[in-house]
Formats: structure tokens, sequence, C-alpha cells
């Protein structure tokens, strides 16, 4: 039975670096700061869940489980909000790669509420409105 | 973007349920229960509620056993399909064709938004890229969005998000006006780009 575990734990923990390992090479080939953020986030969370849970197999303590657990339930918590705050302000400072997007609904309800997001050729910032009710 | 909180944050209000959270969370990180752990433990709760005063969350339903592991489970299932496919996208060739979507919730208590907008960037191909509280709206960024079509998918989804939310948290009521939407079937599925 200890055998099983140990080994069932050393799977997770190569499985969930395999998938850190892709959330590298996401944030390095992907092409502008939103598609980054997906590799940033979730293969990165979900290889950490990996490993943690292969830690916690192969230690089996009670205070090893309940600390990965935690650590987990924080993550899943926490990196969303940076996301979502990055992608908020690389979005309003137009760092994103709309050649490629099929649609972009924000756009249009910006643009209705009298918000102009769009660059001029130098790649400043063309004046608008600065914030949304 | 948000008006200010009619509820002020009041900063030396007595959360014993907070502070006893972080002292646990607290017993946890040491890893050994005395009396200078459970101490320090709860001057630390104290001292960060006061510190990190919050808003009280006011909201109608009450948390729910069942609705919560249905929750969870959905989480890791979607944590672990976004995962492979953004895997695949990482250590493949072809390049993503992102997109934004509106999605118009159905619910109307900020806990409900806060915790879709949360768990919706854990959900394949999704990010928040704003929201807004009025209107109760969030705008996703689709990591992969090819064809306009795959936009009614994403709404789909993401509504089914929010309902798990409102299963887990929300009230009798909120859930049967989820579960049966009588007088309209989704506005938004009309106005397809």
């Amino acid at each position: 039975m200890t055998e099983f575990l140990d080994l069932l734990g050393a799977l997770l923990v190569f499985a969930g670096s395999i998938f850190c390992l892709a959330a590298a090479v996401g944030i390095v080939r992907f092409p502008d700061v939103l598609t980054r953020l997906h590799a940033a986030t979730k293969p990165q969370v979900f290889g950490l869940l990996l490993i943690l849970s292969g830690v916690a197999l192969t230690l089996r303590t009670w205070h090893v489980v309940v600390l990965a657990v935690f650590t987990v339930g924080l993550q899943i918590l926490t990196a969303p909000v940076s996301g979502h705050m990055m992608a908020r302000t690389a979005y309003r400072t137009d760092q994103w790669d709309d050649q490629h997007a099929s649609i972009d609904e924000l756009a249009d309800d910006l643009e209705a509420a009298g918000f102009r997001n769009t660059t001029d050729d130098d790649g400043g910032l063309v004046a608008g409105r600065d914030h949304l009710v | 973007m948000t008006e200010p909180e009619p509820v002020r944050a009041r900063r030396f209000r007595w959360q014993p349920r907070q502070i006893a959270v972080l002292a646990l969370v607290w017993l946890v990180l040491v890893g050994e229960v005395n009396l200078v752990t459970v101490v320090g433990g709860i001057a630390l709760g104290v001292l960060v509620t006061v510190v990190f005063p919050l808003p009280p969350i006011g909201w109608p339903g009450r948390p729910r056993v069942w609705g919560t592991l249905r929750l969870l489970f959905h989480l890791v299932k979607d944590l672990a399909v976004a995962s492979v496919r953004l895997a695949i996208f990482a250590f493949g060739r072809s390049i993503p064709t992102p997109g934004i979507v509106r999605i118009d919730l159905r619910s109307d208590v900020d806990l409900y938004q806060v915790n879709t907008a949360e768990l919706v960037s854990v959900v394949p191909g999704t990010i928040v890229v704003d929201a807004r509280r009025r209107s109760r709206t969030l705008y996703l960024h689709v990591f992969d969005l090819p064809d306009t079509d795959l936009r009614d998918q994403v709404v789909h989804d993401t509504l089914a998000l929010e309902s798990r939310v409102v299963h887990a948290l929300g009230s009798r009521a909120e859930m049967d006006a989820l579960d049966h939407p009588q007088d309209r079937d989704d506005p938004e599925f009309k106005e397809v780009t």
C-alpha cells in the first residue's frame, strides 16, 4: 500500500511539473499579454494542485494535507484576481493583439459609452475618457 | 468603476468568525497547537481584521454543502480540461484566435458575480477582462474563438457556472429563478454579431 501511494504521489508530482512547464512555455510562446495570462493562470494552478496532491500522498501527514489544501485554495482565489487586474490594464492600454481577434464586444460597449480605446500609429494612446462608470 | 459601497466598513468591529478562521490558518501554517500559537493566532486575526477592514457581504442565501461539492467537482474538472488544452497550445504550432465576449449574468448579487468571475477564469479558455457592477456584466477574453458561433457556447458555459455558484450559495427562490427562466430566454442569444 505504501509503495502504491508513493508511486501515485511521484506520478502526480511528475504530471504537475509537466503542466508547470507547459505554463512556462505558453508564457514565452503566446502572442500577447492576454493569451499569456491564460497560460499563467490555468496550467500553473493545475500543476501546483497536482504537485501538492502528490506531496500529500507521499508524506501522508494531516498537517501536510491541510497545508496543501490551503495553498491550492488560496491559489485558486488569488490567481484570477491578479490575472484580471493584468488583463484589464492590458486591455485599457491596448496592449493586446486585436488584429487576430474574432470579436470584441467590450470595444463596442466602451465606444457606446464614449470611451475610445485605440492607439495611433506610434502606439501612443489616443486621449479618451480614462475611466468608465 | 463601481459606485461607493453603501455599507461602510467599520474598522473596530468585532468579527469572531473571521478571527477564528484566521487563527485556524495561522495554526496550520505554524503546524503545532499550544497556548502560544493559539493566542498568537487570535491576536493576528484581530490585527488583520483591524488593519484590513472589509465591508460586510450581504446576500440572501446561505452556503450549501451539496451545491458547494458540485461546484468544487466541476472546478477541478474544468481546471484539468483548461490546462490540457492550454498545454496542447503551448507545445503545438497553431496560433490562437482570441475574442472578447460580453456575458450578462442573471443573478443580481455582488457575491455571486465575484465568485462567478473568479471561477470563470479557471474554466476552459476564459479570463475576465472587465466587469460592471450595475448591469452585472462580465467581459471575458476567450483564448481561442476561431468561430463566432462558439460564442454561444461560452455564454452557455458561463451561465451554467453562475447557476452552480448560486446553487452553492443562493437561496431557494434564486435557484428556482435560474432553473426555470419563464418570461425571457436569454436576450443575448439574439444579438450575436
